[in-house]
């Protein structure tokens, strides 16, 4: 790479670096069964309510928000690239109507906040979305822990 | 091995346009491979393109294009020996660097018996929110259009004529060697050009693209 590429780099990075990211892995699990419908509004509600967040604490821009629900049984993906979007964009690969629970994969990423910031956001609205659900979850994984941990950088 | 790279900001309909194109080329008999390097540690659209039946692999923990070059090599050269596909296409974060990319992809011809080529560059730009965009992430924008062969005005059903004629002219602006074309990937509006630049033609490798570019800056005075 040229030097000037090179300088290009290294601010294309800078400018990553001034994005806020932040993925969450949860196991959601229900008692009664879980209705397609309310796992698509589930979606819709996690997702808007993440961005409504990022938005109202200083995020200026939504890079995309995207979302995961998989299951044995197939599995659905959100996407949201607007702070007023309406419904969440949803691709449909469930082919069946009630599960009994599954994996929940969610990705924010926004500008004008930083990582810190998005995560303690995200986190704040998980147990407010679901008193709406007659579903409990566990975090399985916390992307940022991952990310920031001791670990990551060689050591632990 | 051809290598394509599709680049564009987050949120420009990239992984939906990716999923269109490579079921079109499948159709077309080709054998397609995704790879897919996200901002972050894990790719929502890796598992997606793995669920609906395609050949996936994610790569993660940085840039493809220098942090984590060694990996992308070795996972093309995997691709390429576990896998075969006519054309591999390649997801970039958004900070990649199209000649880095190059670089890094004929890494690969070092560790498999194969020769790289690189389909043209394709830049999409997102047509609705590209005020938005370029009031935010300015720089991203100009260096994906920048870096481009072909820029697609993504989402054309959706952007109004006006914000399709200013993305126009704001790729005129930032890139005029770029041919532009416009992209659906909802009405499949300007698919057959996709399919055609990505089986049909060539980028230069990244030696070559060296040179030419300090030719250019040379007797062009950086045009």
């Amino acid at each position: 790479m040229s030097e000037d590429n090179e300088q290009l780099h290294i601010e294309m990075h800078r400018a990553v670096d001034e994005l806020g990211k932040y993925v969450i892995v949860l196991r959601v699990t229900s008692n009664t069964g879980v209705n397609k419908d309310e796992g698509t509004r589930f979606m819709n509600q996690i997702m808007k309510r993440s961005v409504q967040e990022c938005m109202r604490n200083g995020a200026d821009l939504v890079g995309h928000v995207k979302s995961f629900l998989s299951c044995p049984e197939g599995n659905l993906m959100g996407s949201i690239v607007e702070a007023d979007q309406e419904e969440v964009a949803i691709k449909d690969s469930l082919p069946v109507q009630s599960i009994n629970g599954f994996e929940f994969t969610m990705h924010v990423i926004v500008h004008g906040i930083w990582d810190d910031k998005v995560r303690d956001l995200t986190r704040s609205i998980l147990n407010e979305v679901f008193d709406d659900y007659d579903m409990s979850f566990e975090i399985v994984e916390d992307y940022y822990d991952t990310e920031k941990g001791v670990a990551h950088h060689g050591g632990g | 091995m051809k290598v394509s790279q599709i680049a564009g900001f987050l949120g420009s309909g990239k992984t939906t346009a990716v999923m269109k194109i490579a079921e079109g080329l499948v159709n077309k008999g080709c054998r397609i491979a995704i790879v897919v390097n996200d901002v972050g540690e894990i790719s929502i659209d890796s598992k997606f393109i793995e669920a609906n039946g395609l050949e996936a692999r994610e790569i993660s923990g940085g840039c493809i294009c220098c942090q984590i070059a060694g990996s992308f090599a070795e996972t093309l050269a995997k691709l390429h020996e576990g896998f075969n596909p006519d054309i591999v296409i390649v997801e970039p974060s958004g900070v990649a660097i199209p000649w880095g990319l190059k670089r890094a992809a004929e890494y690969s011809e070092a560790k498999a018996d194969m020769v790289i080529e690189h389909a043209p560059v394709i830049t999409l730009v997102d047509a609705v929110r590209i005020d938005m965009l370029m009031r935010a992430v300015r720089r991203l924008v100009e260096t994906q259009i920048r870096e481009a062969d072909i820029c697609f005005v993504n989402k054309v059903d959706v952007a109004t004529p006006e914000a399709i004629t200013k993305t126009e002219e704001l790729i005129r602006s930032i890139n005029p060697r770029a041919e532009i074309a416009h992209l659906s990937s909802i009405t499949g509006e300007g698919l057959e050009i996709v399919y055609d630049a990505i089986m049909n033609r060539t980028s230069p490798r990244y030696d070559d693209a060296v040179e030419e570019e300090m030719l250019r800056k040379e007797y062009a005075k950086g045009v």
